[in-house]
């Protein structure tokens, strides 16, 4: 799949053209303070609001992104958003690690090519593995990768700090 | 002749052209980040390595020599290529502007400044000449103050005039910018600066690597530029200052080959240049640049800027074709560069570049190392197309057709 088709597909299937509107609880709820991370090469931004006592199995909507940035850092929330309506708070910051960790391997490019990436090992209910996939193909566009990180580690630092 | 009349032979110098991106004949317009760079160029830093890579100075056998020959004829090409006069000025090579500039910050700056004094800069500067004027305002108890842009991004006489004053100390300001193109009237802003007596350096990072450059009819007292925007290779660079300017600065870095004397109680510092020049310089790299401006003035920089103002306007043309196509920048073609920032409504900029670079496109999206600016514009980034002597009427047609292409997947 090239970029273009790769672009396309987490387009199709997660960007949002605006910027959604926040679940209630956003501002009617006292959250945790927010975390706010910045991409250094483009200055998109991203706000991360959690409940402050998430969540019981089952509870959907105990996490919200709030993004300023291009299709891919969209998508890329999106599904941080997604995988967290079937995961616990320890289960997300798995997924996130893991995520990162695998953006983060990098090749040389006249090197030999590097094997498929690793599918996380928890299955985020409502992200099909194929999805999560598309955007770990990032890792093979440094200029972009951040763009797709950047909600995942603003996440992680998040529950980090819970 | 005006204007670069075979571009055939122009570009047959430049390898990296002849090279596919993504399948598709490359179409470079990045050029506000780093040049391509002619054979001759890398024929000159690869000559180095392989026929005489000695160390400069002090080493009194031949090879030594020649090396030491290499190097002092290229800083003689820097001088040719702004028509500085050691006499009254020198080049210092550096590791790009941005050392360059934090040379002059940290070496008069902090020497010279204190609370009350006046740092003048415009909010349209890289990054590389604000951050390191903040951090000496810092240490110093100096006030950094912007000469305010009108919405478009250009500066007017009145907003200069307003802004220098009896407290200007040093006004450093940009001679094109990186985003916009935009030239400001630096002759009538150093003008105003030694009117009160304040120093004058420009940032002609953009600027002398298109335009011809005279540091004696600009007037300034130090000037900035890079090698790697200008056909040469990264890691080398210029401060031009006069004479008077570098007497009252201390070097940034203190070591080897800048020395007088050094004795167990201290040291004493050599000549000009060789004062602002510690450790090992990067040989290949001053030499490079050195055959890089002899290769702009065989081309003619006059010729240069005419072929880039030239794409400008054709660009500006064909872009308003486009009803989605926000340009910024309000200065009109003569007062701006070769450089075509825009926003394409509903898209972001960075998905606009990686859909281009599909297509075989090189630009830049993003802020630019200017987040000011950005702000002024009330934008996070843009989409900036930079051109060169090498880029075509026809590349412009390309980008032209992918930006529709584009704007039809994800408007």
């Amino acid at each position: 799949m090239s970029w273009e088709d790769t672009l396309r597909e987490v387009v199709r299937k997660y960007y949002r053209a605006g910027s959604s509107d926040p679940p209630s609880w956003v501002a009617t709820t006292a959250t945790q303070e927010p975390v706010t991370l910045s991409n250094a090469t483009c200055g998109d931004r991203v706000v991360v609001y959690v409940r402050p006592q998430p969540r019981s199995t089952g509870e959907s909507g105990w996490i919200w992104l709030d993004v300023a940035g291009c299709a891919i850092c969209k998508a890329s929330a999106e599904m941080v958003v997604r995988a967290a309506d079937t995961l616990d708070v320890v289960g997300l910051e798995k997924l996130a690690r893991e995520m990162l960790s695998n953006m983060a391997q990098s090749s040389d490019p006249d090197g030999p090519v590097p094997p498929p990436t690793a599918a996380p090992s928890i299955t985020a209910g409502t992200v099909p593995g194929e999805d999560v996939a598309v955007i770990l193909r990032l890792r093979e566009v440094p200029g972009r990768r951040r763009c797709a990180s950047l909600p995942w580690e603003a996440v992680l630092r998040t529950l980090e700090s819970r | 002749m005006i204007g670069i009349s075979d571009i055939t032979q122009v570009r047959s110098q430049f390898p990296v052209l002849s090279r596919k991106m993504r399948g598709h004949d490359l179409v470079y317009f990045d050029n506000g980040a780093t040049s391509l760079k002619p054979e001759c160029v890398v024929e000159a830093i690869t000559g180095y390595y392989q026929e005489y890579s000695a160390n400069i100075h002090r080493g009194v056998y031949e090879m030594s020599g020649y090396a030491t020959a290499k190097y002092d004829a290229a800083r003689e090409s820097l001088r040719t290529l702004i028509n500085a006069d050691p006499a009254t000025g020198e080049v210092i090579f550096t590791r790009g502007t941005t050392e360059s500039v934090n040379m002059v910050a940290h070496g008069w700056g902090r020497r010279h400044l204190k609370p009350g004094d006046e740092i003048v800069l415009t909010p349209l500067e890289h990054h590389s000449n604000m951050v390191p004027w903040q951090q000496v305002a810092e240490a110093t108890g100096a006030t950094v103050r912007y000469i305010p842009l009108t919405p478009g991004g250009s500066v007017t006489p009145a907003a200069v005039e307003a802004t220098i004053g009896p407290a200007t100390r040093i006004v450093a300001v940009s001679a094109m910018s990186n985003v916009t193109g935009y030239m400001p009237p630096v002759d009538l802003i150093t003008a105003a600066a030694h009117q009160v007596g304040a120093v004058v350096l420009l940032d002609a990072a953009q600027y002398a690597s298109h335009h011809p450059v005279d540091v004696e009819a600009l007037g300034c007292d130090a000037l900035v530029f890079s090698g790697h925007k200008m056909c040469g290779p990264t890691g080398i660079g210029v401060l031009y200052a006069t004479r008077a300017l570098l007497d009252e600065m201390d070097p940034l870095l203190y070591g080897g080959d800048m020395i007088e004397r050094v004795s167990l109680e201290g040291s004493s510092w050599a000549r000009i240049p060789e004062k602002f020049e510690a450790g090992t310089p990067n040989i290949a790299g001053a030499i490079g640049m050195g055959r890089a401006a002899e290769f702009l003035m065989e081309t003619g920089l006059d010729r240069i800027a005419a072929h880039e103002r030239d794409l400008y306007r054709y660009m500006s043309e064909r872009m308003a074709e486009l009803d989605y196509i926000e340009p910024y920048g309000d200065a009109p073609p003569e007062e701006r560069g070769g450089i075509f920032s825009f926003a394409m409504a509903g898209v972001h900029p960075h998905d606009v570049g990686s859909l281009l670079d599909q297509q075989g496109i090189a630009v830049r999206t993003g802020f630019h190392c200017a987040q000011p600016l950005m702000d002024h514009f009330g934008v996070t980034g843009t989409v900036r197309a930079s051109f060169y002597l090498y880029n075509t009427r026809e590349e412009i047609d390309r980008f032209v057709t992918a930006l529709e292409r584009i704007h039809s997947i994800l408007a």
